[in-house]
């Protein structure tokens, strides 16, 4: 108990474990100037902790993030996200917490500072229940093999979704039928009972939010870009966890009228606005000065972020899991880079940006290790692309000095 | 890696899980890649620094110098090679043959998704060798490897008796990865009937020397030898090396009955799923249960994990292996290493830890 910060975090373990604690939380953000999109995806983040933390009626599912959201709403399970819980963490400053914890339970240093803050979380009881894990393997390795240690830690079921690189109609299938023996697993080892007009009602909602989510994705191709790219940080939480569900459709509703509302006044959320540049992968989530210097010193205008993509088709309720099983192996960071560095390029075209930056967030092999080849294809088509060396959770590891000098000198080229 | 005499394409592989019967059984010979970069210098440029070791240090060796080799096949092992495909494909004039998925669990399913993508990789090799894939062809490639294996598995048991010096019997393993099969079968024929005849002319009974420290070496492509070294010459004695170049190459006896190439295929696709787990199989629970229940046949003293820094899974699982290892009151040490070599603090630290072992044994 020598800890000073263990009052704190004594504090925050009643608070997420009691209802009455979740909504406090909910009135003191409530009195927090916030966009009405925010009060939609608030609602829901605390609506899916009081499922987690403080209520037992629903078996509690911890997933790695591209695990489709609408399998868990359509089967009536809270998913909880260690990767989005870990984000949301650093974002109150509680990233060092986890970052030392994590190395206490022996976690090594070099790991991603995501999975390393979610494991030391995990160690400090700020996570929920788990009643059974589950993972995809595509994307990251690491996000799989954390689910996997907690899930065998606490003695519950793991499944792996093992997901192919392709995107053929084999691995769809491949997919599908791991989709549904996923299902048999969770009915058997959860108790639950599987309702396919449940499910196909998640794909409903879900493709309503997605196409109010490209409407969004429209609006923002308007000069001057309507919103700021940093305020867009959260977009993958939402992509990740919302579809399927109601607010999903509440909260791309609100952001779509917010963001029309500020193309038809013409008034963006960033006023200065010079050079128009396509984010890829994250961005701190803790407070740091790195993206005001971009946004409002040097005029640079993130006109899209990557991970605020929607990369999958219309979902077809009438081929539930093979739906989702493409959207799976559609997702951009599966498969060889080029599948990366062709959207990148699309985006670019599409939102009219005169450079790429890309935020290398400290341990990522399967972001940092596509560089070389990302630039080459970039540079082939005569976009710049500047590199970011950094940390989205850990702010002790990200050099403001170095970073800022080597931004000046993008923008100062590009303009 | 050279095959004087021998016809066919040297195909380089990264991989334990691509079944070397399919590559010569269309007219190739499949290779292991060791790196041969002393330190990553020519990957600089392509990969970053805090990337696996391994993978920057096989970089480096295609770069500095041309591995006798016509071209690679790679899988999709992990987000290191998956990426080391991606540089490969911008920058090192040998060509990708082939590139291979291999599933994470060994269900049906996936035996079957395996297999598919077992017979693609044929197609694929079949244009560039000119060589069509037959079952009877097939089925011989199968019955030389696992005449192989048996080999291996004759040394293995001289090995764990003590009659045959752990230096040795790594050599003969990596020679038994990286030559043409005829030539290997030769070199481990030879062996066994050297040591048949020493040990009748000694009269040895092929006991272990039971008194010194047993130790588990887990590694990723193989432990370094200068650690193999270190830890023999100290007295210690290593009984299991759970690496590409033991435990986790493909040791068992594949069926060679199939009549059909999707027969035969099957079997190749439910061998190489079903082999020893390696990290990347990421259901911790049965990776740990191996572990641990090699180290109790074994009887092991101590384990060592001698991983490429920045290799991420084993890391991740580490912690988790440490507290099984320690629940059966074996302790672990973690090396993280940058290539072949020791530095001086990881040769103190092994032998602190060797002299901590003694002390608590
Ligand atoms: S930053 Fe990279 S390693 Fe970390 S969770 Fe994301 S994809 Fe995985
Ligand atoms: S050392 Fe590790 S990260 Fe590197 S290729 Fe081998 S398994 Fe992959």
């Amino acid at each position: 108990m020598d800890d000073p910060r263990d009052l704190r975090i004594r504090l925050l373990r009643g608070l997420l474990r009691s209802p009455l604690g979740l909504r406090l939380v909910r009135a003191l953000l409530a009195g927090r100037p916030q966009k009405p999109h925010h009060y939609v995806s608030a609602d829901f983040f605390l609506e899916m902790a009081r499922g987690a933390y403080a209520s037992r009626t629903r078996p509690v599912v911890w997933s790695n993030i591209f695990v489709p959201s609408e399998l868990f709403w359509g089967l009536g399970i809270v998913p909880f996200f260690p990767e989005t819980w870990a984000g949301l963490a650093a974002s109150i400053g509680l990233s060092a917490l986890g970052v030392s914890q994590s190395a206490a339970s022996g976690y090594p240093v070099d790991l991603c500072t995501v999975h390393r803050s979610a494991a030391g979380l995990y160690a400090s009881q700020l996570f929920p229940r788990v009643d059974a894990g589950v993972a995809t393997s595509h994307a990251c390795d690491l996000a799989g093999q954390m689910v996997g240690n907690f899930a065998y830690a606490k003695g519950k079921p793991f499944f792996l979704l093992d997901v192919p690189q392709s995107d053929d109609e084999a691995a769809v299938d491949y997919l599908a039928a791991q989709l549904e023996q996923l299902i048999e697993h969770w009915c058997e080892t959860l108790g639950i009972a599987f309702d396919p007009d449940r499910l196909r009602e998640a794909i409903r909602l879900s493709n309503q939010a997605r196409a109010l989510a490209l409407e969004v994705a429209a609006l923002r191709e308007a000069e001057p870009a309507p919103l700021r790219g940093s305020g867009m940080r959260d977009q993958l939480a939402m992509l990740t966890a919302m579809f399927g569900h109601p607010s999903g459709i509440r909260y791309y509703q609100a952001l779509r009228d917010y963001t029309a509302q500020r193309v038809a006044d013409g008034r963006p959320e960033q006023a200065n606005q010079r050079v128009r540049v396509y984010w890829m992968h994250l961005m701190p989530y803790f407070e740091s000065a790195l993206l005001s210097i971009l946004e409002d010193e040097l005029g640079s205008v993130i006109a899209w972020e990557e991970i605020s993509t929607l990369w999958w088709d219309e979902l077809d309720e009438r081929a539930p899991l093979r739906s989702l099983a493409r959207k799976i192996v559609s997702l951009f960071f599966n498969g060889p880079i080029q599948r990366r560095a062709e959207m990148a390029l699309r985006l670019i075209r599409r939102y009219h940006c005169q450079g790429a930056i890309h935020f290398s967030h400290w341990g990522c092999r399967q972001s940092a290790g596509a560089l070389y080849v990302l630039r080459a294809h970039l540079r082939r088509e005569g976009v710049p692309l500047l590199i970011l060396d950094g940390d989205c959770i850990d702010p002790s590891n990200l050099q403001l000095g170095p970073l800022r000098t080597r931004i000046e000198a993008f923008m100062e080229m590009l303009s | 890696m050279s095959t004087p005499g021998l016809e066919e394409a040297i195909v380089g592989l990264f991989s334990a899980f691509v079944p070397r019967e399919l590559l010569f059984a269309l007219g190739c010979t499949p290779v292991r890649i060791f790196p041969t970069a002393v330190k990553p210098t020519a990957a600089e440029a392509y990969l970053p620094r805090n990337f696996c070791a391994l993978t920057r240090n096989l970089l480096a060796s295609f770069l500095e110098e041309k591995p006798p080799v016509q071209a690679v096949i790679f899988t999709d092992e992990d987000d290191s090679l998956r990426r080391l495909q991606d540089v490969w494909a911008e920058c090192v004039p040998v060509p990708i043959w082939g590139s291979l998925e291999v599933p994470r669990t060994d269900d049906g399913i996936a035996i079957r998704y395996f297999a598919a993508r077992l017979a693609g990789l044929a197609r694929q090799l079949e244009r560039h060798t000119g060589t069509t894939l037959t079952a009877r062809r097939l089925r011989s490639a199968i019955a030389l490897y696992n005449h192989q294996r048996r080999l291996l598995t004759a040394l293995k048991a001289r090995w764990l008796d003590g009659t045959l010096p752990t230096p040795s019997y790594r050599r003969l393993c990596r020679l038994a990865l990286t030559e043409h099969p005829q030539r290997v079968h030769e070199a481990l024929q030879n062996q066994i009937d050297a040591l048949s005849t020493s040990a009748e002319a000694l009269g040895l009974t092929g006991e272990a020397n039971g008194s010194g420290m047993r130790l588990l070496l887990i590694a990723e492509l193989a432990a370094p030898a200068a650690l193999v070294r270190q830890l023999e010459s100290a007295g210690a004695r290593v009984v299991a090396e759970v690496s590409d170049l033991d435990e986790l190459s493909m040791t068992q006896i594949i069926a060679e009955t199939g009549e059909t190439i999707d027969d035969l295929l099957m079997a190749l696709a439910e061998a190489y799923l079903g082999k020893s787990p390696a990290p990347r199989m990421r259901v911790p629970s049965r990776r740990l249960e191996y572990l641990t229940q090699l180290a109790r046949e074994r009887t092991v003293d101590a384990v060592i994990c001698a991983y490429s820094k920045f290799c991420d899974l084993p890391l991740a699982e580490y912690p988790l292996l440490k507290a099984a290892m320690e629940r059966l009151g074996i302790p672990v040490l973690l090396l993280e290493l940058e290539d072949e070599t020791l530095s001086g603090q990881h040769r103190t630290r092994v032998e602190a830890f060797l002299e901590t072992v003694r002390a608590h044994g």
